[in-house]
């Protein structure tokens, strides 16, 4: 028996009507939605039920119109073009305030005679606004059901599920004069790049559909009131404002790194405690031997190492996720576009590189709102330059490393400055970067910055800490998997080596160090040490120490480059683990490192120098794997990954090897 | 003259616009002949610029973007 083909609906609209929220609202699959102008980058799928019936909604990207400028119109036109995918109906999202605009690419579509829905949102403000809007007239008029909706009270949903069920041919009353079949077919060919339309039949296509819409427009809605945004209209005078506007995105910008530093601090120590406590439990209570010290020794610190930037994380997001949904974002692309153009970007370029201080992942994605290729692939090449949270709690361990806590610059916290002049060099170098990057690829097509400004809005903070709880989780998950199987891997490399040359490294040791009159603490860390080093861990790290010593790395840190090779929050865990087989206390990891000395000379291993060019190097190496992944699938090759790989790894080293030089000139 | 021409606070009617892709993307935008456009803020030295469109929303455009359209000014 066959199964019925689950209905295909989409979701359409122009951005920043409330879609996600719909979506949500309708799939009860929870989603982040935003102000920017296309933030819905990747294709969200749902089920919806329609009157017992499952069908299948997927919510597209936010878009203008099906002559696409993005990539992400183009995916929208793309999906309505499907000759083998035709979606069964579309439900169109418009906003009530501004129904003519909202309104063009509906009729766009209706011309296709896909059957369609219309649902209109923002019917509060638009009635605030002294607009009234007939719905019955509307209906009539379109010829397809207006439900009049509220996506985040959840009013008119039932109203929107009962209409969505029963439309399932398409009505509509358009100003084509083709048959649907006809404009499908030019859809389809100027998709295929085999019918070109010329701007200026484009033009007078766009002036006949906004001629019939605004003669619905009129007959169905009473005159507005002309709209005053005047709380707009002020933050916009400061938020733009020549001087201001970037005093205000710098200080921000400084303001969350100091708050990210600060507010975690405590949340971080009660991780750290717990997990102490919890691997001094374990220890305690499991019979001693092997399986003991692979829990106790490996998985626990190795944990621990990454579940204490859960909350660093998360304020991250937090205050990136305002700034997004408060419709800030495009007014931050409006005042650095010209600055962005010097350097071979485009305004748009911001919103990834001030969410890739978050992830690079979806900040990648988020590039495809930026219409033109060259400025594009140029973004998405210095995206992960951007100092990203995974490379957090690698500078945070060295921070504390390098400077000690309380120390002062003027009225600025010595760490919290170094922290936010580590983001900056990630960012200038991106800058650098995309200008160098920029001789080299041709320029094609239009750049530009045609963009909708949206009026501010309070955050949504529901949706916000629904957003911020996905992300923590995914880091948990992927990040804590990840660490998992290598702080397990690592455990046995490092508790393990060839034949019985660890004990016979240990005894040497122990007889050094009795023929020099050394303590019993000094003997056990030499001991220690001596086995670590000719554990397998110890022999991975000694091969590539050579290529690494210049850099001021030893073979310790060694290992853990290795280790973070795939994903650089890795580099913490297994500093943690390393630093945990052979030693008793419950000393966290920084006091560890910070204490760590030569056995024989006494000297201080990992000073500044060491931190500073460690630092500098993971804020340029491409350590990740999912972000080869993602640009390989957003550029459609492995050429951009490769170079990309090549060119930042090859910036980490030279500039290492500088900052180790300068820094142990000075200190 | 062209909107890129408007100084701020200054009101226009669209009259035409040039043959041209971005042109016609303006006009899916709103920008058509017949609609009133003001020029209300522009970012830190002068480009690009933000309009609002009829009596509805805000619009940025650069200022070569703005120069694809001919205005009258209105009063």
């Amino acid at each position: 028996m066959n199964e019925p083909v689950a209905r295909y609906i989409v979701l359409a609209g122009n951005p920043n009507t409330g879609k996600s929220t719909l979506f949500n609202r309708l799939t009860g699959l929870r989603q982040k939605t935003s102000n920017l102008p296309g933030t819905t980058v990747e294709r969200r799928a749902g089920s919806w039920m329609l009157k017992g019936n499952r069908c299948n909604l997927v919510d597209l990207p936010g878009s203008y119109s099906l002559f696409p400028a993005s990539a992400d119109e183009a995916e929208v036109a793309m999906v309505l073009a499907s000759e083998s995918h035709t979606p069964d109906l579309i439900v169109y999202v418009a906003d009530a305030t501004n129904l003519r605009r909202h309104l063009l690419m509906f009729e766009e579509m209706a011309e296709l005679g896909i059957p369609m829905v219309l649902a209109l949102s923002m019917m509060d403000m638009a009635a605030s606004k002294g607009m009234h809007i007939s719905i019955e007239d509307l209906s009539l008029k379109l010829g397809v059901l207006v439900v009049p909706v509220n996506p985040r009270t959840g009013e008119g949903i039932s109203m929107l599920e009962a209409a969505a069920a029963k439309t399932n041919s398409s009505w509509a009353s358009t100003s084509h004069a083709g048959t649907p079949a006809q404009a499908m077919n030019k859809l389809r060919n100027y998709l295929a790049g085999q019918d070109s339309i010329t701007p200026d039949q484009r033009r007078k296509d766009t002036s006949r559909r906004f001629t019939f819409i605004g003669s619905i427009v009129d007959a169905v809605q009473t005159k507005s009131v002309p709209v005053k945004h005047s709380a707009t209209r002020i933050l916009d005078r400061l938020f733009t404002h020549r001087i201001w506007g970037f005093v205000l995105l710098f200080f921000m910008l400084y303001l969350i790194f100091q708050s990210v530093f600060y507010l975690a601090e405590a949340p971080m120590g009660w991780i750290e405690e717990g997990m102490f406590a919890l691997g001094s439990f374990v220890k305690s209570r499991l019979p001693e031997g092997f399986f003991n010290g692979l829990v106790s020794g490996g998985i626990i610190p190795g944990l621990a190492g990454v579940l204490v930037f859960i909350p660093q994380i998360a304020l991250l997001f937090l205050f990136l996720s305002i700034l997004e949904d408060s419709g800030y974002m495009p007014r931050a692309s409006f005042i650095t576009d010209r600055l962005m153009r010097k350097a071979g970007l485009n305004g748009r370029s911001v919103i990834p590189l001030v969410g890739g201080m978050a992830c690079a992942i979806p900040s990648i994605m988020a590039a495809r709102t930026i219409p033109n290729l060259k400025d594009r692939l140029i973004t998405i090449f210095v995206t992960p330059l951007m100092s990203c949270s995974a490379r957090l709690p690698v500078y945070v361990l060295l921070i504390s490393l390098a400077i000690p806590e309380g120390f002062r610059i003027g009225i600025f916290d010595a760490r919290g400055l170094l922290l936010t002049l580590i983001y900056l060099l990630g960012a200038i170098t991106a800058l650098v970067l995309a200008a160098v990057t920029s001789l080299f690829i041709k320029q094609r097509g239009n750049s530009g910055f045609i963009m909708e400004l949206p009026d501010y809005q309070w955050p949504r903070f529901a949706n916000i800490f629904q957003g911020m709880y996905q992300r923590c989780k995914a880091f948990v998950w992927q990040a804590g998997s990840i660490i998992l199987i290598i702080s397990v891997v690592l455990w046995f490399l490092a508790s393990f080596g060839p034949g019985n040359a660890m004990e016979e490294a240990g005894a040497k040791a122990v007889v050094l160090a009795t023929s020099r009159g050394m303590d019993e603490t000094t003997t056990a860390q030499l001991q220690s040490a001596a086995m670590l080093e000719h554990s397998y861990a110890g022999m991975l790290g000694k091969t590539i120490e050579p290529v690494i010593a210049p850099l001021g790395f030893d073979w310790k840190t060694g290992i853990a480059l290795i280790t973070s090779f795939a994903a650089r929050e890795v580099f913490v865990g297994t500093m943690s683990t390393i630093y945990a087989v052979g030693a008793d206390d419950a000393q966290g990891i920084r006091e560890k490192m910070a204490a760590e000395t030569d056995p024989l000379t006494g000297a201080q291993l990992y000073g500044i120098p060491f931190a500073l060019s460690l630092m500098v190097f993971y804020a340029f190496a491409l350590q990740c794997m999912s972000t080869l992944a993602v640009v390989r699938r957003e550029t459609g090759s492995w050429k951009w990954p490769v170079i990309q790989l090549i060119t930042m790894t090859g910036l980490a080293y030279v500039a290492s090897f500088i900052t180790y030089k300068l820094a142990n000139f000075f200190y | 003259m062209n909107a890129a021409d408007l100084s701020i606070g200054e009101s226009a009617l669209i009259t035409s616009a040039a043959d041209h892709p971005v042109a016609a993307r303006l006009a899916e935008m709103g920008c058509l002949p017949g609609v009133r456009i003001q020029l209300l803020f522009e970012a830190p030295f002068g480009d690009p610029l933000a309009f609002e469109i009829g009596d509805g929303y805000l619009l940025s455009m650069r200022k070569e973007e703005a120069a694809l359209l001919e205005v009258v000014k209105t009063q």
